[in-house]
């Protein structure tokens, strides 16, 4: 058989390596009815160097058949989360896995009881007697609500259902801009604060950062949640878990809080959510 | 962050709801080989049909035309099932693998045809077929 003859099945057998055979076994045969079929008419009307055309047709599709294979091995990774991942990555999210998430509950733990511990502190001051405990108990709150979301996402992802995500919004850029004259205005205040020595200059910055803060970590969990793609979901309740571990990060001259935050950080950062669909 | 680039890249960019050219002449040509009585079809015989249909000079390239196929069967808009291996060795030649337009397929072709899409409206439904 002449080498023109046999680039079909020869082309067809090169991008299909690596598929799952079922897969791979649907391609070829397919692709050699079609030859065969295509063969079976040229002799039929008369058609000339049907080899050649065959030949042709084939190449012509190569870009499309290359495509096809990255889409397939993507299905694959969807199914198999730890298909790609090297030996040491199985091992971290074997460890990791089983622990990330009662570390976080522990920390979630841990910021409540502090935001009690300021609360009734007899010597407390104002307002950071109130203001304390609310940040706690919001970042208690974060990683709870992290923690939930997390884990809805991952078992989407784990049933390989994506929904398709919705298109950009005109406002995402302006809101940015918006976001950035803000903190632009409160890193003016610190400056003023620094070089006047002025309280109320230090109070204020620290009030805008901490707004701005808030309502874009508002926005863009709200974004996320109502998008369609779960690796946004995922992203934004990475990100809320992360924040939740701050506090305990701060508290380093305890320890074994820090420890855990930094536990629950590398859990999250050096595995990510598809190693880990059981939290 | 490399994990949470988007999952469409790579896949052919569309419109909601919209056929893409090779998809619509597939439906077309399945409908009208259809209404002659042939309800399935093969992946040849539809590049066939195809070329015949559009005066084309070449039939639609492999990697162009089951890439399609297997996107549109994903979609709903086709089933798929082998031939009988009994009948294709009676005959001499490798088995098929048959296609047929389901339901929401048959919609989707007869809203294109009627250019709904131009009211900007979606020319099929997804969701329909699950």
């Amino acid at each position: 058989m002449p080498a023109m003859a046999r680039f079909p099945q020869w082309w067809t057998l090169r991008y299909t390596k690596g598929l799952p055979d079922d897969v791979r076994e649907r391609r070829l045969a397919e692709i050699a009815a079609d030859v065969d079929d295509q063969h079976r008419w040229a002799a039929a009307s008369g058609e000339a160097a049907p080899d050649r055309a065959v030949a042709w047709r084939t190449a012509r599709g190569m870009a499309s058949d290359l495509t096809w294979r990255r889409q397939q091995k993507a299905a694959m990774r969807t199914g198999d989360p730890l298909s790609d991942a090297s030996a040491g990555r199985r091992l971290w999210a074997a460890c990791t896995q089983a622990w990330f998430a009662p570390m976080a509950v522990l920390l979630a733990v841990f910021n409540v009881l502090a935001a009690i511990a300021v609360l009734t502190e007899d010597d407390g001051q104002m307002p950071g007697q109130v203001l304390g405990p609310i940040v706690m108990t919001l970042l208690a709150m974060s990683i709870v609500a992290g923690l939930l979301v997390r884990r809805r996402a991952a078992a989407t992802l784990a049933a390989g259902a994506t929904a398709p995500g919705r298109p950009r919004r005109r406002g995402t850029a302006f809101g940015a801009v918006v976001a950035l004259l803000v903190l632009l205005l409160a890193f003016a205040l610190l400056v003023v604060g620094v070089s006047t020595g002025g309280v109320p200059y230090f109070f204020a910055a620290l009030v805008t950062f901490g707004a701005t803060a808030a309502i874009a970590g508002c926005w863009m969990l709200v974004r996320a949640l109502r998008s369609g793609r779960v690796e946004h979901r995922i992203t934004v309740a990475e990100a809320m878990i992360i924040v939740g571990t701050l506090p305990a990060l701060g508290l380093f001259w305890m320890i074994v809080p820090a420890l855990l935050a930094v536990a629950v950080i590398a859990g999250v950062v050096g595995t990510g959510a598809r190693l880990r669909t059981s939290t | 962050m490399g994990r949470y680039l988007p999952i469409s890249v790579g896949m052919v960019r569309r419109k909601p709801g919209e056929l893409l050219p090779l998809e619509y002449s597939i439906l077309d040509a399945a409908t009208s080989s259809s209404r002659g009585g042939d309800v399935e079809f093969h992946g040849f015989e539809i590049a066939r049909r195809i070329r015949d249909q559009e005066g084309a000079r070449r039939l639609t390239a492999h990697g162009t035309l089951y890439k399609a196929l297997g996107r549109m069967e994903t979609a709903g808009l086709l089933e798929s099932r082998w031939e009988d291996p009994d009948r294709a060795s009676a005959e001499g030649r490798p088995r098929r693998r048959l296609y047929s337009v389901t339901a929401l397929g048959a919609a989707a072709h007869a809203h294109a045809r009627s250019g709904a899409a131009e009211h900007g409206e979606p020319r099929w439904q997804p969701g329909l077929a699950t």
